[in-house]
């Protein structure tokens, strides 16, 4: 199944607002990568740089009580589910403004009054957990849907099989949203899995598999909006495979040698964030003027929380014992 | 008179360490934001550093010594 931009297209509100959280994405990366790369900033990193428009449509299909599971490449998601950046960058960079007090990092990052549950670092842990938070809601009756984020890699893991399986089985109201950037660590999707797109998985499952231009964030709505409501109503999980790039590579530093000049050219010709900025202004939605004021006010929020993350106390020792029991004096052996 | 403190960066997720293999600037010379400024060597590996600021460079550092990950090496200090 194809998805192109079926229905209407959202309000210029709803666009314009897409525009201004993949423009602080891009800026949130931006920064940290300046940052890191110049040795101002001590952080590890998995760059979402390119997978922009995936996160943004998150940002506005879901309700603050639906819930998000992702992954260490999560920075994206994280500022579209409505974490704030001091939370992230204060996780990130160790301190204890970080919202898991500085002790988690990178890839531990959850906040439960954003709808964050968890982000994880094993590749295809976050689907069981969206298919446990999804079966608890259907159970008490409470109308919210998980979406669960993961890469491409994922779907070849036996945690992603055994998720996609129940969730269907159950009618579970999940999101699997996959987003395909074509490699995992440095092997491309080809050398890992003999169907040649992810959304044909879902029919040995029994649920809805759609392709879509994750690059597009229109598109992106358009899909995500009808599998939230088929989830909320009821109908059950839906497999996203949203196509996408990731221009720094794996990690933060990666030579991505093994990436094709071809390939990175072709991508960063249909980069979403400069492409979607086009399109608002050749469309009307936004003028000139306007998109500046909305790249400016991205760039003064990431100085504004880095300046105050850089500010805050670093993690403090007695973290180490918090949060791991219940009661530690009181723990059955 | 604001100061930018040069530090040995994370050029990659698994290192811990790097070998200052090249300053590109010379004592108290100018480097502008973004430029090269000196080269690390990791795991056989070498990697151009870019300035994080702009101004004039004063080096605290041997070359070909190895730094710990996030090690002062220098300072820029701004020139306005
Ligand atoms: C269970 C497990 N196996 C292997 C790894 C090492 N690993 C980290 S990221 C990654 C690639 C995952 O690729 P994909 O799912 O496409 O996500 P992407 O990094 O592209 O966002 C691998 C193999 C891991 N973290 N967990
Ligand atoms: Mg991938």
């Amino acid at each position: 199944m194809e998805n192109d931009r079926q229905g209407a297209a959202p309000s210029a509100d709803v666009q314009r607002r897409l525009y201004e959280l993949m423009v602080l994405m891009k800026a949130a990366d931006d920064r940290l990568s300046k940052g890191i790369a110049s040795g101002e900033l001590q952080c590890v990193y998995w760059p979402p740089r390119g997978q922009e428009a995936i996160a943004a449509a998150v940002g506005v299909c879901l309700r603050t009580d639906d819930q998000l599971v992702t992954t260490y490449r999560g920075l994206h998601d994280l500022i579209g589910k409505g974490v704030p950046l001091v939370e992230i960058y204060g996780e990130m960079l160790g301190r204890q403004v970080g919202a898991s007090r500085g002790k988690g990092g990178t890839m531990h990052i959850a906040r439960p009054e954003s709808g964050v549950a968890m982000s994880t670092g094993i590749v295809g842990a976050g689907p069981p957990v969206a298919v446990g938070l999804a079966m608890a809601a259907q159970r008490k009756g409470i109308d919210r849907v998980t979406v669960v984020s993961f890469g491409d890699g994922a779907t070849n893991t036996g945690s992603f099989h055994e998720a996609a399986n129940m969730a269907a089985l159950w009618d579970l109201p999940v999101v699997l949203l996959c987003q395909n950037n074509l490699y995992g660590e440095m092997t491309p999707v080809e050398h890992t899995m003999k169907v040649e797109t992810i959304a044909e998985r879902a029919q040995a499952y029994g649920m809805p598999g759609v392709r879509v231009d994750g690059n597009d964030p229109l598109a992106m709505v358009a899909a995500l909006e009808e599998a939230v409501d088929r989830a909320r109503s009821g109908g059950g999980p839906t497999l996203l495979d949203c196509v996408t790039f990731r221009f720094r590579g794996h990690y933060f530093g990666d030579p991505m040698a093994y990436i094709p000049a071809e390939q990175m050219a072709a991508a960063q010709l249909a980069d979403p964030v400069p492409s979607f900025r086009a399109a608002l202004a050749s469309t009307g939605i936004c003028s000139e003027h306007e998109l500046e004021e909305l790249d400016q006010a991205a760039v003064a929020a990431v100085e504004e929380a880095l300046a105050t993350v850089l500010a805050a106390e670093p993690a403090s020792a007695d973290e180490l014992s918090r949060d791991v029991y219940a009661d530690p004096t009181n723990c059955p052996v | 008179m604001s100061e930018f403190t040069i530090r040995i960066p994370r050029a990659s997720v698994a290192i811990s360490e790097a070998t200052l293999v090249e300053q590109l600037v010379e004592e108290g010379g100018h480097v502008n934001e973004g430029e090269p400024l000196f080269a690390i060597a990791t795991e056989k590996v070498e990697t151009e550093i870019a300035a994080g600021a702009s101004g004039t460079v004063h080096w605290t550092s041997e070359l070909e010594t190895v730094y710990e990950v996030g090690a002062e090496i220098g300072v820029i200090q701004a020139e306005d």
